[in-house]
């Protein structure tokens, strides 16, 4: 190219553009990831596998909420094709006034269906009445260590207990923000009976079985369920007696987990695309800047194009060289925008302040949010030149 | 050379431009008087096909300039035309170097031989010690005469000065008429050059008032030094 060795274009009006791009950049990184981020781990929140399916309260208005009959994992259990079933307990609780959330669980079936490891101490038993083992990110946070004695109180009922942090797992999912307790703490915590639980989920063979059979043999128990509560013969995987409970059918849903979680995004109209269009309106009133500092920039350089149209530089030419020399800034300041976003991002998080609900948002790069923070600046800004007077 | 044909030209409301005619042609020395805001600017931008009249035709070098494209008319005022400005034009982030291979990278001419040309002639011009200076360094009368080299380095067919003494001092300004002279008369170049000043003394072979949109003639009378260029340059 003709010109592109002559560096026309004045530092200081170029280092403001390459200023406002990459504080565009980081801004629409900085809410694009986060909300994504939101999105991801709130659906992801009780498993990313397809085979997990939930048997879930649909009255409720959060996942945490629901109230759904414990006897149904037993109904469940014998089917062909379950290959586990786990009722869990999440209770909103306080622990050195920092809010948390406590799953009660049947350890056993519930580390068929998440995979955890002990980092610190030992694994949970139903037999530990007294005990928890503790998500390494709430463990960071609060400072817990195993053989620790904590103070935990229930948000919903004022219970409070004395717990002992028997171990300090890792899961590399939102359960690393979490605290698991035997089922019938839980249930205790939560205020509920030990009839019910908030959820109850269900690894399956997709091949030997789907929600819907699921969901089938639920309503013919439902169709058995007596009018009041009669005691039920102990299973033996459970310390807890239950009993069978009157439920209504239409209250209850079974979904895969993904799915089951996706709904309550979708409730709150806080769905993926939502978030993005919210992200891209950032970005679009960022991009008024980049529209603006690109103008200013040729505005800037008005008297330097009109010497070099009057030294016999033509429009396509002038153009052609005004992209090259601004369209790689532009790249670089966007590459700089994400890798600024990435690293605060990752700063907030190791602080714990990017959390919702008590859960640490996961942050990770998502290709659309790229191509988007790459190809609009760059589109603007080629827009700009492209339409410049430049006589 | 070239040819103006009923020449009109308006900005909005107001014509700057009424009906104008003029034949240039191979040597001429041209200067075009008028006040500020008379439309000289104007005038040579469109001799230099830079702007569009509202209505006319111009011809140049024999060809039609409503026929070129933008392509074409950068090419034709690449190959043909110098400009010469009031304010000088030197674009302050190059060299002055830099500033004369200007001319040269656009018309395609390679790194060594460019710099090699606008070497050979700052040392022409006795002027080879700015060459790795700045523009904001040089005085007025340095920056003209680089501009003036920037102008020559293409070996245009014709320098259009606009204004090129109107912000020298009395000394830069006779050393900048002189310049242009010795370039009109040894190099037989031909040169239109618009002033402010409706009295001074030019050496021009033809003479316009630009009054009111429209050209009238007036007698010229041809002075300036007979200095060498070197010696002048050493003013």
């Amino acid at each position: 190219m003709k010109l592109t060795s002559f560096k026309y274009l004045r530092r200081q009006p170029l280092i403001t553009l390459a200023l406002i791009l990459t504080a565009s950049s980081t801004l629409f990184s900085l809410t694009a990831f986060s909300l994504t981020g939101f999105h991801r781990g709130f659906i992801a929140y009780l498993g990313e596998e397809e085979n997990v399916i939930v048997i879930y309260d649909k009255k409720s208005s959060t996942p945490f909420t629901g109230l759904v009959p414990t006897y149904l994992a037993d109904i469940v259990s014998p089917l062909n094709g379950v290959l586990e079933v786990s009722p869990e307990t999440i209770a909103p609780c306080i622990i050195r006034s920092q809010a948390v959330f406590l799953r009660g669980i049947i350890p056993k079936k519930f580390v068929n269906l998440n995979r955890l490891t002990i980092l610190e101490g030992e694994m949970l038993s139903l037999k530990d009445f007294n005990s928890i083992i503790v998500g390494e990110k709430v463990a960071r946070k609060l400072n817990l260590k195993p053989q620790e004695k904590i103070l935990v109180f229930g948000v919903l009922t004022n219970h409070y207990l004395e717990l002992k942090v028997k171990g300090i797992f890792t899961s590399n999912s939102a359960l690393d923000d979490e605290l698991l307790t035997p089922l019938y703490v839980g249930q205790w915590l939560r205020g509920t009976s030990y009839s019910q639980v908030t959820l109850i989920r269900i690894k399956i063979n997709s091949n030997l079985i789907s929600p819907y059979v699921i969901l089938q043999k639920i309503a013919e128990a439902s169709e058995e369920s007596p009018s009041s509560g009669e005691p039920l013969e102990r299973p033996q995987t459970t310390i807890t007696p239950r009993t069978i409970i009157r439920f209504k059918m239409e209250n209850l849903g079974v979904k895969e987990a993904q799915e089951f979680m996706k709904d309550y995004v979708n409730r709150y109209g806080a769905n993926r695309e939502a978030i993005l269009i919210i992200s891209t309106t950032t970005l679009l009133f960022s991009d008024m800047s980049i529209f603006v500092a690109a103008k200013t920039l040729i505005l800037q350089h008005k008297r330097e194009i009109s010497i070099l149209r009057s030294i016999g530089a033509s429009r396509k030419l002038l153009k052609k060289d005004l992209l090259i020399k601004t369209l790689p800034l532009t790249l670089i300041s966007s590459i700089a925008g994400v890798t600024l976003a990435a690293i605060a991002l990752s700063l907030i998080q190791e602080h714990g302040y990017l959390q919702v609900l008590s859960h640490t948002i996961p942050f990770q790069l998502d290709l659309t949010i790229l191509i988007l923070n790459f190809t609009l600046p760059l589109l603007i800004v080629s827009v700009c030149i492209l339409k410049a007077y430049t006589e | 050379m070239i040819e103006l044909l009923n020449i009109w030209k308006s900005y909005g409301e107001t014509t700057v431009l009424k009906g104008i005619n003029l034949k240039v042609k191979k040597g001429d020395f041209i200067a075009i008087r008028g006040k500020s805001g008379a439309g000289k600017t104007t005038l040579l931008k469109i001799i230099s096909l830079i702007e569009k009249p509202n209505k006319g035709e111009i011809k140049i070098f024999g060809r039609k300039a409503n026929d070129l494209t933008d392509e074409e008319k950068s090419n034709l005022r690449l190959h043909n035309i110098g400009f010469i400005f009031q304010f000088f034009n030197l674009i302050p982030s190059l060299t002055v170097l830099e500033n004369i291979e200007l001319p040269l990278a656009l018309a395609g001419i390679k790194k060594r031989e460019r710099r090699k040309r606008a070497r050979e002639l700052l040392e022409y011009f006795d002027l080879l010690h700015l060459a790795e200076r700045f523009p904001e360094t040089l005085s007025g009368g340095e920056k003209q005469r680089i501009a003036i080299i920037r102008a020559l380095v293409n070996k245009p067919k014709i320098i259009l000065a606009d204004e090129p003494t109107s912000s020298l001092d009395n000394e830069n300004t006779l050393l900048v008429i002189d310049l242009l002279t010795e370039i009109n008369r040894d190099k037989k170049l031909t040169i239109i050059l618009t002033t402010t000043d409706l009295y001074e003394k030019l050496p021009t072979t033809k003479d316009y008032i630009l009054k009111d949109g429209q050209l009238h003639t007036t007698p010229s009378v041809r002075t300036g030094s007979s200095q060498p260029i070197s010696r002048r340059a050493q003013v």
